[in-house]
């Protein structure tokens, strides 16, 4: 059979759209076992361009040599075959990883991410040889060599524009990872064995769907009662004794708590609690709702409260409403919006403004400028206070102290205490001077809570010599990265 | 080209036609630098002002990525029309002028559009797309017609044609490796995005310059020697 001219250019675009979709597959499959911190992006986008780079070396070599469009096809076809089993071959990795986290081996989860990685990085080998490939077998059709390699490069890059799109907005949300990347590797083998004309070889993709019978649940966990795969986060709902817990990506944070009929955890968000003893909150946002957890306890403590809930993943919303009570929290909007394209967006003003926005192990650093927390200060009554959560190994940390710094650089005055027994600070900033002694409850349940604030908040002063965040400078990752290092080794240490 | 380096074999080079592929390929592994460099702080760049969500994400990937696909597909018409490395440098040195001005007219331009997000999800995404445009479709643009443009310009014969595109394209993505990296480790974090961009765009005219000068002693060589 005789392929019109034209063929190469779809090939192109095929691999173009398969290199994008596996690119984006990549960091979801990782993302529940090792997270979406930059150390782990980082890597993968390294080694998949390593990947890449030998690949149009080599690419280009065999094309001077083997000039056969048959071997292009070949190349194509198995890609798509080692693709499709791509998904079987993580899991003992990933099983790997998941029994080395719960033992905290660290050596051996840093192994299982190597070997994800290698596993990962090889079909961009071959992704790289087709581009030089299919230039060298267009130019043997006699076209102008500037015109024809641009139009190679359109057709390919037409290609990443489609893989980019299609996973990220629509397969991996509906028909979740492991299928994405069956489903691409599919496309590659069909446009191959479509180049090659041989219908004996559809048995290949109609075998690799038939994989699916075997794909294994994402993570499998003790507890789980629910998982889904949003455009943002892989969400779990898990069961851990009488407490419900949502855990996104590798799972190391719990985002919202929720049991019926309890309203104090003894955790970070009975501290959330305080601002409303502090200033007689009437209207209170939340940046960072999640599952709502605060919300919760805020509509029962105080039943007259109004709240702004904003939460930037809708699905995390939907898995509130059905596992978290979130359906039943009265007096509360929901917003499903980026926190601080909220406060530019709206006219109203709180009493209250509680961040508590976490992309793990990130705060997303738009929510910790001086140019934020000033339009933070523009939404506020007379009165108003601004508190964020800050996760910090210890109380001089260096993004602690920046943040703080920031803060004082907006409020006249800025104070924090540490959450007992935990790696969170709560820092709150106002321009009236805390009277401590005039803040008590009528709830028994809120008393241990204030106890301990009243014993152990301090005020925060002005620091010349550290920086102030800023929307154009702020190393809020380099410095989290650098506690966590820290943190671990100093662990490390402690246990040998 | 190709008559210049006859020329210049004539006058006693070496291998004058290495000398100045490796420049191109050096050009290629810099353009490349700077088009991963310039898209991860533009991300950064935007984020104030529309947020962290998917809508931006997509729409800085996707004007950027079809940005280059137009640049690749130009690029590579105007290759053999003119195949000139004056021109070649002259597309990257407008490209990199105009990157040099994106971090003073980003504030003026997103709040021209700022007044039209509304509570819609949408509305975001549309609003943040009208300030994308702008900003920075025409420096990509520019920056997409250099590969094919490279690849038109080394080369020699053209039985050589898949080594040489192999190699244009691993220079150019070794180069992204390096711009990944460069400003998500030292530069944002320590210098700030703005002067990540500045950096990166001075890069780009010091490329054309140098490219510029280069061909420029290498005529007056030939015509010396004639």
């Amino acid at each position: 059979m005789n392929l019109p001219k034209n063929y190469l250019l779809l090939t192109a675009f095929f691999a173009g759209m398969s290199v994008m979709a596996i690119e984006m597959s990549v960091s979801r499959l990782l993302a529940p076992y090792f997270g979406t911190s930059l150390f782990v992006w980082t890597n993968v986008l390294g080694l998949i361009m390593v990947g890449l780079t030998v690949g149009y070396y080599v690419g280009g070599k065999i094309a001077d040599k083997y000039a056969s469009e048959r071997l292009l096809y070949k190349i194509v076809l198995v890609t798509g075959i080692y693709l499709a089993f791509v998904p079987l071959l993580a899991m003992p990795i990933t099983r790997l990883a998941l029994r080395s986290i719960d033992n905290y081996a660290a050596g051996t989860t840093v192994l299982a991410l190597l070997m994800m990685i290698l596993l990962l990085a090889l079909p961009f080998i071959a992704f790289g040889i087709f581009t030089p490939y299919i230039i060298k077998l267009k130019s043997q059709q006699g076209n102008t060599i500037g015109h024809m390699a641009g139009k190679v490069f359109t057709w390919s890059n037409m290609g990443s524009i489609v893989g980019t799109f299609i996973p990220a907005l629509l397969t991996i949300p509906v028909i979740g990872t492991h299928k994405t990347i069956l489903f691409f590797a599919c496309m590659l083998m069909l446009i191959s064995i479509l180049g090659l004309a041989n219908w004996k070889l559809l048995l290949y993709p109609i075998l690799a769907l038939s994989l699916i019978a075997f794909l294994g649940k994402v993570k499998p966990t003790p507890g789980l009662i629910f998982d889904t795969e949003s455009v943002y986060n892989y969400i779990q709902v898990v069961d851990e004794g009488d407490l419900r817990v949502l855990r996104l990506n590798e799972g190391h944070a719990w985002h919202s708590l929720y049991q019926k009929d309890r309203y104090i955890f003894n955790a970070v968000w009975d501290y959330y609690l305080f601002p409303p003893l502090l200033n007689n909150t009437q209207e209170a946002l939340f940046i960072g709702l999640a599952a709502g957890t605060a919300a919760r306890q805020y509509a029962h403590f105080f039943p007259m409260l109004k709240m702004d809930g904003v939460e930037l993943d809708p699905a995390i919303v939907e898995v509130g409403k059905q596992y978290f009570g979130l359906q039943q929290v009265p007096n509360l909007q929901i917003i499903v919006q980026d926190g601080r394209v909220h406060l530019a967006t709206t006219q109203k003003k709180y009493d209250t403004i509680l961040i508590d926005a976490y992309k793990q192990p990130y705060i997303p650093f738009h929510l910790t400028t001086q140019e934020f927390f000033a339009e933070a200060k523009n939404h506020l009554n007379k009165h108003g206070l601004v508190a964020i959560n800050v996760g910090s190994t210890k109380h001089d940390a260096e993004i602690l102290l920046m943040i703080q710094n920031t803060l004082k650089h907006i409020f006249k005055h800025v104070y924090v205490v540490e959450v007992k027994n935990s790696l969170n600070y709560l820092v709150w900033a106002m321009d009236d001077e805390l009277d401590i002694t005039s803040i008590a409850s009528n709830h028994e349940a809120l008393k241990p809570m204030l106890a301990y604030i009243k014993d152990n908040y301090r005020e925060v002063q002005h620091d010349p010599k550290r920086a102030i965040l800023t929307d154009d400078l702020a190393p809020l990752e380099i410095y989290t990265e650098k506690m966590i290092l820290d943190f671990a080794l100093a662990w490390k240490r402690g246990h040998q | 080209m190709r008559d210049h380096t006859i020329k210049q074999a004539g006058n006693g080079f070496k291998k004058p036609a290495t000398i100045q592929a490796r420049f191109l390929l050096l050009v290629s592994f810099i353009v490349g630098m700077s088009v991963m460099s310039i898209e991860i702080a533009a991300s950064r760049l935007l984020t104030p002002y529309f947020g962290s969500s998917l809508y931006i994400w997509t729409n800085i990937i996707g004007i950027i990525m079809l940005a280059l696909t137009i640049g690749y597909y130009w690029g590579g018409q105007i290759a053999d029309k003119y195949a000139s490395e004056r021109l070649l440098y002259f597309i990257i040195f407008l490209s990199g002028c105009y990157v040099t001005l994106v971090p003073w007219l980003a504030k003026p331009i997103i709040s021209l559009t700022l007044h039209l997000i509304t509570l819609h999800p949408l509305s975001l995404f549309y609003t943040s797309f009208l300030a994308i445009l702008p900003l920075f479709v025409i420096p990509f643009v520019f920056l997409g017609m250099v590969s094919p443009y490279i690849i038109k310009l080394s080369l020699h014969q053209i039985t050589h044609i898949g080594h040489l595109a192999g190699k244009v394209s691993a220079y150019a993505t070794f180069g992204s490796i390096t711009g990944t990296f460069i400003p998500v480790f030292f530069t944002i974090p320590f210098l700030g995005t703005k002067k990540t961009i500045l950096l990166f765009a001075l890069l780009l005219i010091a490329t054309a310059l140098v490219g510029l000068a280069k061909v420029a002693w290498s005529r007056q060589r030939a015509c010396k020697g004639v």
